[in-house]
């Protein structure tokens, strides 16, 4: 019985190897010497591509730099996200619900890349944005939005906002209302409801959407490219850029293996805050 | 002698959803220190009337006192009420002890005094040994327990609960309404119970309210209720089966009441009538006896078509070929067979007279 249960798992097992693997071949590209002048490599095996990318200020500040906008771009999508998501999950009117839902549907349905063309024509320097503050008269003159930070930051804010809003909806809505209604009746403010009772009750949803949102940041490729106009390098691009720039395949492989261990050990520390988290909002639930 | 200013005081209350008419300009004053109960089928507006009054539904019209005080406009938070919901809606994330302290961090206490105030409110409930469990490790009748001492730690001018046995069982059910009314009397607190059930109403109440269609119908002493029920819908709700409709007139210069479809039925010397009024009699099965068709007692005669056996006592479905009469009588009396042809005594001091 517990073999054939075993037999089972087989073909997920397989799945699984076939995934590893392809990140097994990276690290094991990332040992050989790259033939120069060629977009070829040999052996022999060598540990020299990662000790090289320990060495390279470049490539270290690079990554240290994409974690830190990772992160903020994470805090930012919370900020951003957990009220958008308890006006979904909360409000009264179903018409206003399906409304909103269906917005980040469609953000979430377009792809990056006509979405990133997007946010070229509104940030622009002519763009509707820098339109509507001149003519607010806020500014005089138009904001450099795109082909820089803020550029990247907005369209990634964006992009991980539904994936962040539709995870917390759902918890939102499965907090009952009655149990906001009764410590409203206690004597708490609807801010104190807030944040002692919503906000703990659907913290290991924030962490978990979190989770996503930092990922899905740290490997952001078309958002720097098409709007950091080669001033926003993330480790993404600076990985493409080892390999079709500098056609240093074997490096580029180094550089793909040491970055999926940073995000794994950070994601595995969101996970552990998540777990620390369910235990404490649900302690000894059963 | 000036009256007391009541508790809680209700004028004119009235809320509409759409077509719905869910509260239709309810007046009512609970005097203080008394248990009011709002009884009704669900959908008479008993809920919406409870969460107006704390707070957490806009009245359309009308105004909400608590010891004379208007609180229409104020929130939910401001009102000197505290509800047990019938979900006991108890924090998940907080233990026993942080639960009933909740409401009095938000009030200024030393965290001495708090404690001893939560320790003796866990007490009253017979909870103190379970302070530091969370919600999720307490048995329903437990959970209820610190709901409601999560509402009372904060002492409430009103104590509001929302069928607050409904999910019970009814062992445990009956057990805790008798807690309730206990602690009620000992603490003097004055509270508004929402509930389906008559039997609840009853053992709990000082004063009951029956609602139907977002009006109050009667309010009455529990004893009131039962014996002189004051229209057919309450007479219906209170468990009387036989309520037949026609019209009072004066037969032979008596008080008598004529059905619909004729059948003349003599009423008590001393009833009060409109005499060409419609009306409708309504007769508890209890104070109707089997007698034989012959018997100088018989008011009325019919075929038994049906006897069933509850607990100590029989109930028979007679066919008087006009109308079908519930009567229900010890089962030490005479048995009675179906098919027999009987005869049935009014007891004419518990004929109810409806006006409408």
């Amino acid at each position: 019985m517990k073999c054939r249960a075993r037999l089972l798992l087989l073909p997920a097992a397989v799945l699984m190897a076939i995934f590893f693997g392809a990140f097994l071949v990276f690290a094991a590209v990332g040992m050989l010497t790259s033939a120069p002048g060629t977009p070829g490599y040999s052996a022999p095996l060598t540990f020299n591509n990662y000790l090289r990318f320990f060495t390279d200020p470049v490539g270290l500040g690079i990554l240290g730099w994409t974690v830190i906008f990772s992160l903020l771009l994470t805090a930012a999508t919370i900020v951003a996200g957990y009220p958008f998501a308890y006006l979904i999950a909360r409000t009264q009117w179903p018409w206003a619900r399906n409304l909103l839902l269906g917005v980040l549907l469609v953000t979430f349905l377009c792809g990056s890349i006509s979405r990133a063309y997007g946010w070229l024509i509104l940030l622009g320097r002519r763009g509707l944005v820098n339109e509507a503050l001149m003519w607010t008269g806020l500014i005089d003159h138009p904001l450099a939005l795109i082909y820089n930070v803020s550029g990247v930051f907005i369209a990634l804010l964006h992009f991980t906002l539904p994936y962040f809003v539709l995870t917390v909806f759902g918890a939102i809505r499965a907090v009952p209302s009655q149990v906001e209604e009764s410590a409203r009746d206690l004597g708490a403010s609807a801010l104190r409801v807030f944040f002692q009772i919503t906000v703990p009750l659907t913290l290991p949803a924030i962490v978990g959407g979190a989770a996503l949102a930092f990922s899905l940041a740290i490997s952001a490729f078309a958002f720097p490219l098409l709007l950091g106009g080669g001033r926003v390098r993330l480790i993404s691009n600076y990985i493409y850029d080892q390999l079709f720039v500098a056609f240093d395949l074997p490096f580029a492989a180094a550089v793909s293996s040491l970055f999926l261990i940073v995000a794994l050990a950070i994601l595995w520390g969101f996970f552990a805050i998540e777990r620390w988290a369910t235990r404490a909002v649900y302690r000894r639930a059963g | 002698m000036a009256l007391a200013t009541p508790a809680l005081e209700l004028v004119g209350l009235r809320k509409q959803y759409g077509e719905h008419l869910a509260v239709g300009n309810v007046s009512l004053a609970v005097p203080k220190g008394s248990l009011l109960t709002l009884l009704g089928p669900s959908g008479c507006g008993k809920s919406t009337l409870l969460r107006m009054i704390a707070g957490f539904i806009k009245p359309d019209s009308g105004s909400i006192s608590i010891e004379g005080q208007d609180v229409t406009a104020l929130l939910p938070e401001r009102r000197p009420t505290a509800m047990v919901f019938q979900s006991y809606a108890l924090f998940p994330h907080m233990s026993v002890f942080d639960n009933v302290a909740f409401g009095l961090k938000l009030r200024k206490l030393s965290s001495a005094q708090r404690r001893a105030k939560v320790e003796a409110t866990l007490a009253l409930v017979r909870m103190e040994s379970f302070a530091e469990r969370f919600p999720s490790e307490l048995s329903g009748g437990q959970q209820q327990r610190v709901a409601l001492a999560r509402c009372l730690v904060i002492e409430p001018q009103i104590l509001l609960l929302d069928e607050p046995f409904g999910a019970l069982d009814r062992h445990l059910r009956e057990e805790m309404q008798v807690e309730l009314r206990k602690l009620q009397r000992q603490l003097g607190i004055t509270m508004l119970v929402v509930t389906h059930d008559q039997d609840e109403a009853f053992i709990l109440s000082d004063v009951v309210a029956v609602m139907n269609g977002g009006r109050i119908e009667q309010l009455a002493t529990p004893a009131d209720l039962y014996d002189r029920p004051a229209t057919c819908f309450v007479a219906r709700f209170m468990g009387i089966p036989n309520v037949l409709p026609g019209t009072a007139v004066h037969y032979q210069g008596k008080p008598t009441f004529r059905h619909e479809k004729g059948a003349l039925i003599g009423l008590g010397q001393d009833t009060n009538i409109v005499a060409g009024e419609m009306a409708h009699l309504a007769l508890r099965p209890e104070t109707l006896r089997l007698v034989p068709p012959a018997d100088d007692q018989a008011d009325m005669t019919g075929t038994l078509v049906f006897v069933t056996l509850i607990g100590s006592r029989l109930q028979y479905e007679v066919d008087l070929g006009w109308t079908t009469l519930q009567v229900v009588m010890p089962r030490a009396e005479q048995t009675w067979q179906p098919g027999q042809s009987v005869g049935i005594a009014i007891d004419r001091r518990h004929a109810i007279v409806l006006s409408a």
